[in-house]
């Protein structure tokens, strides 16, 4: 059993808004301390159901992402989990690509790796929070799609998901090979062990560059284009209520609201 | 001739005014507007529905063996079937998780150019343009939709002001059947659970009282929950204490849970991420619990108080009892 998890760096997402820049030249955000990026959270999730199904079976987990400037602690970090091969797709070429050439290059790669069983993603990546790469992957390569999953399983060529909806779940039902994405309630993604990190140390990520791809980048474009990006202002002016101590502060708190028609 | 269609998700018809708010933006970018909406009973349809301010409804009627809910594939290729069939140039839907798993391949399968979460849209031209928060709400990102290509945009739910009125006179409806593939089947929905909370709904709720990882535990829920019975409120969380497990995902707020305009949303202990504030920075008063006076969240607040949630809370909940039983 092949499974592949398709993973990405993105700015960490707790940085603070002030924290933020926009760099007007290739119009997005960087970090103004110069933060190192993260490994984006749901992908750690995905990760993390991978692990689950190669906990019980005899599963081979491969990850792989498509990018530029990777920074190697984060994208090692699956290994250091417990993941065995990393596929770094790698070039000026896939820097700030749109989700659409992405997916095609992702497909691309994938057609020449092999085709695993199963195709984990996760459910957005928290740069745009698109949420469009494995939707469009599974179209180009004809998959089953089963998406917002919290928990996977896999009874030989069956795979069954529960479905994260508003209110509940779902359990979705389809035959492998198929793609799944994953969300947070999944649960906490499983630390990097002693052993994780070592062979984490030792690996050497396979190494796909532009010329290995037989694409024409320019025909995959989605006709969006990003004029500018702009930091959102509010305008509200805090009133603080403050008593002697907290309690009456809350006492307080309770008749300003009742005066101001809230209550 | 350009064609609009908004999309209205299966069973949503009835549920929340929303489709009112999207038909009013479809109907301020010009041309012609329809509505096409899912159904297999069209009973169902009442008088009412069919005075939705638009030309034409599409009441798109799939075979009942596909399934109900209907999969997301069955909806993709229904959709993609309709734009077509119809010459729909711009698609519109609410942006909820259905068509979160819905648009983008639509928009894939008619070669549209997509634009997702938006919270403005304008013509110009034969262009569209559009404003989307991205990086969790920490930016806005202006993006424009190429004209030559038909178009499909998702739009954040309430971020259009104005509701659609309804007409005076009733709207033709036209049944249309689309065409299914064999592989549309390959999803299967073997079961829906939905677990309803009880109290108000959160997405209607005039008063949101919601927790955070300051709360520290799940405990302090129960207190919220007194509250909000008190208040005639919805209890809301922030996704660090849904992780945490200290309640139930249901209950999240923001970018990745639901999405409420409440009168008055009153947090305890949240510090104000970008990507909560993404669910509830369209309350009309914010009012916030928090001991770090820099908390982010005292910036979207109409009422702070800086303090220890711990002895904030019960004096707040007894004024509050007291001042509710006065009337
Ligand atoms: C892609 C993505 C999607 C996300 N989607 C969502 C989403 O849908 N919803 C969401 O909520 N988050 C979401 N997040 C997470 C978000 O970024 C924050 O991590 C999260 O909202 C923080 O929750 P919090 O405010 O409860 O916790 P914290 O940020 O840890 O804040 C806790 C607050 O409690 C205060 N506090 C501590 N002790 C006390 C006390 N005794 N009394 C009073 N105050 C106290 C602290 O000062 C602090 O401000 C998402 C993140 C990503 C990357
Ligand atoms: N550059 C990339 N390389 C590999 N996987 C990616 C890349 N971008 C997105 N993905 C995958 O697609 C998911 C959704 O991303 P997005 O559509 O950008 O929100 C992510 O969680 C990843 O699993």
């Amino acid at each position: 059993m092949n499974i592949m998890v398709c993973i990405k760096q993105v700015l960490d997402p707790e940085t603070p808004v002030s924290g933020f820049v926009i760099d007007e030249d290739s119009i997005s955000l960087t970090s103004r301390l110069g933060a190192p990026p993260v490994l984006n959270g749901f992908d750690e999730n995905a990760v993390e159901a991978a692990l689950r199904i190669k906990d019980t079976t005899n599963a081979k987990v491969t990850v792989i992402s498509v990018g530029n400037d990777f920074v190697m602690d984060v994208m090692k970090k699956p290994i250091s989990m417990g993941a065995d091969n990393l596929v770094l797709i790698q070039g000026s070429e896939f820097e700030n690509l749109d989700p659409f050439t992405t997916a095609h290059v992702l497909c691309c790669a994938i057609k020449k790796i092999g085709l695993p069983d199963l195709i984990l993603c996760g459910r957005q990546a928290s740069d745009w929070d698109n949420s469009h790469v494995p939707l469009i992957l599974a179209e180009l390569l004809n998959l089953a799609c089963l998406t917002l999953a919290q928990d996977i399983t896999l009874d030989s060529n069956i795979i069954n998901i529960e479905r994260v909806i508003p209110n509940g779940y779902q359990i979705l039902e389809a035959s492998l090979p198929a793609l799944v994405t994953v969300s947070n309630e999944l649960g906490e993604p499983r630390y990097p062990t002693l052993r994780g990190i070592m062979n984490a140390g030792k690996n050497h990520p396979q190494i796909l560059s532009y010329n290995d791809l037989d694409i024409a980048l320019d025909d995959y474009k989605n006709n969006v284009i990003t004029t500018k990006l702009s930091i959102p202002e509010s305008a509200q002016d805090c009133e603080f209520i403050q008593g002697d101590d907290d309690e009456e502060s809350g006492r307080l708190l309770a008749i300003k609201l009742r005066q101001a028609g809230l209550i | 001739m350009s064609h609009t269609a908004v999309i209205i998700e299966e069973g949503q018809l009835n549920s929340d005014g929303s489709i009112d708010h999207i038909l009013s933006l479809a109907n301020s970018l010009g041309h012609e507007t329809s509505v096409a909406l899912f159904s297999s009973d069209n009973a169902k349809l009442s008088d009412k529905l069919t005075r939705l301010d638009c030309s034409q409804i599409y009441v798109i009627k799939n075979d009942t063996s596909y399934g109900s809910p209907l999969s997301d594939e069955v909806i993709i290729s229904s959709l993609e079937w309709f734009c077509k069939e119809k010459s729909v140039d711009l698609v519109l839907m609410n942006k909820t998780s259905w068509s979160l798993n819905i648009a983008p391949r639509v928009a894939f399968r008619i070669k549209a150019s997509y634009a997702h979460d938006c919270i403005d849209i304008k013509r110009q031209g034969a262009e569209i343009s559009c404003i989307r928060p991205v990086y969790g709400g920490n930016a806005l990102a202006h993006i424009s939709l190429a004209k030559n290509t038909s178009k499909v945009a998702t739009i954040r739910v309430r971020s259009v002001q104005t509701p659609q009125k309804r007409s005076d006179t009733p709207i033709p409806i036209t049944e249309l059947e689309p065409e299914i593939k064999d592989e549309d089947l390959r999803v299967k929905i073997i079961k829906t659970v939905t677990q309803i909370p009880e109290g108000p709904d959160l997405g209607k709720a005039e008063i949101v009282i919601a927790g955070g990882r300051g709360l520290g535990g799940p405990e302090p829920f129960e207190k919220l929950k007194e509250l909000a019975k008190i208040l005639d409120g919805a209890v809301g969380a922030s996704r660090a204490a849904c992780d945490a497990g200290w309640i139930d995902h249901n209950f999240q707020i923001g970018l990745t849970g639901k999405t409420v305009t409440p009168n008055m949303y009153l947090s305890f202990g949240i510090s104000g991420a970008s990507q909560h504030m993404a669910g509830c920075s369209g309350s009309r008063n914010i009012v916030s619990i928090n001991s770090d006076k820099n908390a982010n969240i005292f910036k979207d607040s109409k009422y702070g108080v800086i303090g220890d949630w711990n002895l904030v809370l019960p004096a707040f909940i007894a004024a509050v009892r007291e001042l509710v039983d006065e009337n």
